[in-house]
């Protein structure tokens, strides 16, 4: 499997593991592990995420400065079907008070930052 | 700020936040996997073009990269900004556009850095318009032939390898023979000719106290006002060092696109393409010939490819370019140079031989050729300096063999006479650049063979005696002369009057 590129792979498992097959799993490990490649597992996982989202499985991270409510959950699903065109959501949630304020939903490969957070970050750095 | 109510202030604040406020949708993002000198490697990102702007979030606020290496799983940037600040793991977004540059009219008279930050400790440069740095050169409708002179002040270039507006002439030679001078020269010609082009230097990974010496004799010549620097030092990233050429490039199209003409000046791309070769190696691109990238070429052509002369219904503007390339010993068959020699439309060769017998500027009429000045040559220069390359590079060549024996018949001995004489006619000291007067009335007062009686050694200090008398006396017709526009031949009037004051000039230097 040497050579073979990280986009490749991921399409492999991801079309393994929609076809329901969990084994490509233990295959993806003993290849890092094989190859020496332990340590890109992370990137691996990202790709691999990338690859479900345009495959119409989007796997979602939501940051929230508090708990987040069944209503704001539904909302966001809502945002994210919106945005990507996909339908089935898997939505991980945590709570960062560090956001202050708002949210932060990180998608494969793209970011909707709406915290009072980032905003203020952005004027800090802007010229106003 | 007294007169700002605390209401206001706060309505201030929140249009503009509100202004800033952007979060109406998904921002394409990436993510940092490896960063070291000067390069950024990037996850994500798949929608990235070919020199594409980034923006790293880091800790410490926004570091700036471009996009050079599109590959399968990754995108190799290169840093613009702090490497030291970029850490694996920042957040990458696209900025939207490609690389641009301050341009205009507000940069005149200014030392900038290749993204148009001043470095002359002057006010910050606030421009109604940016230019792209990567961009497309002219399409041929969009072109005209090179036509116009564009005077470099030097007698043996004006004379034998005239430069025309939009042209590009190379300037190579080994190192200290005198590139940078005929580059200054130039420059210092157009203020003192007051021909209105503006001047574009580019310093790549050039001495810092170089250019500060520079940028002092250009203000006390009175050029800075119509000159723009674009410096970048040894210690500066292999980026900026690579971008430099194309900032200036963007800067000079300015004027080039608003029916003015600009001079541009590279000093030097071999160090352009060493740092390009850097930045290629660390961006795993294959090493080829002297371990340069494949596009090394298409790095100069798309960049001198940029210089032209624009048709009629685009304005008329020009853009000339006079690339330097350093060679090792004379090597001009070296990689860099060849390429260049191809792209451009000419070269001016400097010799180090020549430079130390005093013989400067040290062009070699041999080996320097300009493929389409003819064409923008002053009638007058043209008229009379038709046979001097030619005399000139066979005197060289017979000189050589009469160093051997004495044995010459009449004629031979007779053309090396008078490429002794022509030799010392066309030393030129730096910082002396000649009109068209001078020019003119220098190789007719030598070819008419009016200083055919006065020692070799003392043609220089004939020619000034001429030229001073012939301002002094007929200051009006030089005047005229200078416009270059009239054919000199013999019946000429101008020339009978050169003739004449030349000719009684000589006898007071005669042995």
């Amino acid at each position: 499997m040497a050579g073979i590129s990280r986009r490749k792979i991921s399409a492999y498992v991801a079309d393994g593991l929609l076809a329901g097959k969990g084994e490509v799993i233990q295959e993806l490990a003993a290849y890092l592990v094989d190859e020496g490649k332990a340590k890109d597992a992370e990137l691996y996982v990202r790709s691999i995420e990338s690859t479900l989202l345009s495959r119409g499985v989007a796997v979602a991270d939501i940051i929230t400065a508090r708990e987040l409510t069944t209503e704001m959950q539904q909302a966001i699903e809502q945002l994210i079907g919106r945005e990507t065109g996909v339908e089935k959501i898997e939505l991980r949630s945590r709570v960062e008070p560090a956001l202050l304020g708002g949210f932060r939903l990180d998608l494969p490969d793209a970011r909707l930052d709406a915290s009072v957070k980032h905003s203020l970050d952005t004027l800090r750095t802007s010229k106003v | 700020m007294t007169d700002i109510s605390v209401t206001e202030l706060s309505k201030s604040l929140r249009d503009a936040i509100s202004a800033i406020e952007t979060t109406s949708g998904l921002e394409k993002t990436g993510v940092v996997i490896r960063v070291g000198d000067g390069v950024a490697w990037i996850h994500g990102l798949l929608d990235a073009g070919f020199s594409d702007m980034l923006d790293i979030k880091t800790s410490d606020g926004m570091v700036e990269a471009f996009a050079l290496n599109l590959m399968e799983d990754e995108i190799g940037a290169v840093l613009l900004g702090d490497e030291v600040k970029v850490s694996a793991g920042d957040t990458v977004t696209l900025k939207g556009t490609t690389l641009e540059v301050p341009v205009g009219e507000e940069l005149l008279g200014r030392v900038v850095d290749p993204l148009g930050r001043p470095l002359d400790g002057g006010p910050a440069i606030k421009t109604k318009q940016n230019g792209r740095v990567e961009r497309e050169a002219i399409g041929v409708m969009g072109r005209k032939s090179v036509h116009e002179p564009l005077m470099t002040g030097i007698m043996s270039i004006d004379a034998m390898f005239p430069i025309g507006r939009g042209q590009r002439e190379l300037i190579i030679g080994d190192r200290q023979t005198g590139k940078t001078a005929i580059a200054i020269d130039t420059m210092i010609n157009q203020a003192r000719q007051k021909t209105g082009v503006i001047n574009v230097y580019v310093a790549i990974g050039q001495k810092l106290s170089k250019i500060a010496r520079l940028v002092e004799r250009l203000k006390e010549e009175g050029v800075m006002d119509q000159t723009i620097i674009v410096a970048t030092g040894p210690s500066d990233a292999a980026s900026m060092l690579y971008l430099a050429p194309y900032a200036g490039t963007a800067m000079g199209e300015y004027f080039r696109d608003n029916s003015k003409h600009a001079l541009i000046i590279y000093d030097d791309l071999s160090k352009h393409a060493v740092a390009y070769r850097q930045m290629s190696l660390l961006l795993r691109r294959p090493p080829g010939r002297e371990a340069f990238p494949g596009d090394v070429f298409y790095l100069h052509s798309r960049l001198l490819e940029r210089s032209s002369k624009l048709s009629d219904d685009l304005g008329a503007g020009s853009l000339t370019a006079l690339p330097i390339i350093e060679t090792q010993a004379g090597d001009i068959s070296a990689y860099i140079p060849t390429n260049v020699i191809s792209i451009t439309d000419g070269q001016i060769f400097l010799e180090t031989d020549l430079f130390y017998q005093g013989i400067r500027p040290a062009i070699s009429a041999g080996l320097s050729v300009s493929r389409v000045g003819g064409a923008a040559q002053t009638k007058a220069v043209k008229s009379v300096s038709g046979h001097l390359k030619l005399g000139l590079s066979q005197f060289r060549e017979l000189a050589s063999f009469a160093q051997f024996g004495s044995d010459l018949d009449e004629a031979t001995k007779k053309q090396i006479d008078s490429g002794q004489r022509l030799t010392e006619l066309l030393k030129q000291p730096q910082y002396q650049p000649m009109g068209i007067w001078e020019q003119v009335a220098s190789v007719y007062a030598v070819n008419s063979g009016a200083f055919d009686k006065v020692p070799v050694s003392a043609i220089k200090a004939a020619q000034e005696a001429t030229l001073t008398k012939l301002w002094k006396d007929h200051k009006k017709d030089m005047q005229e002369l200078n416009k270059g526009g009239e054919k000199i031949d013999d019946d000429n009037k101008y020339a009978k009057l050169i003739l004449k004051i030349a000719k009684a000039t000589a006898k007071g230097f005669e042995e």
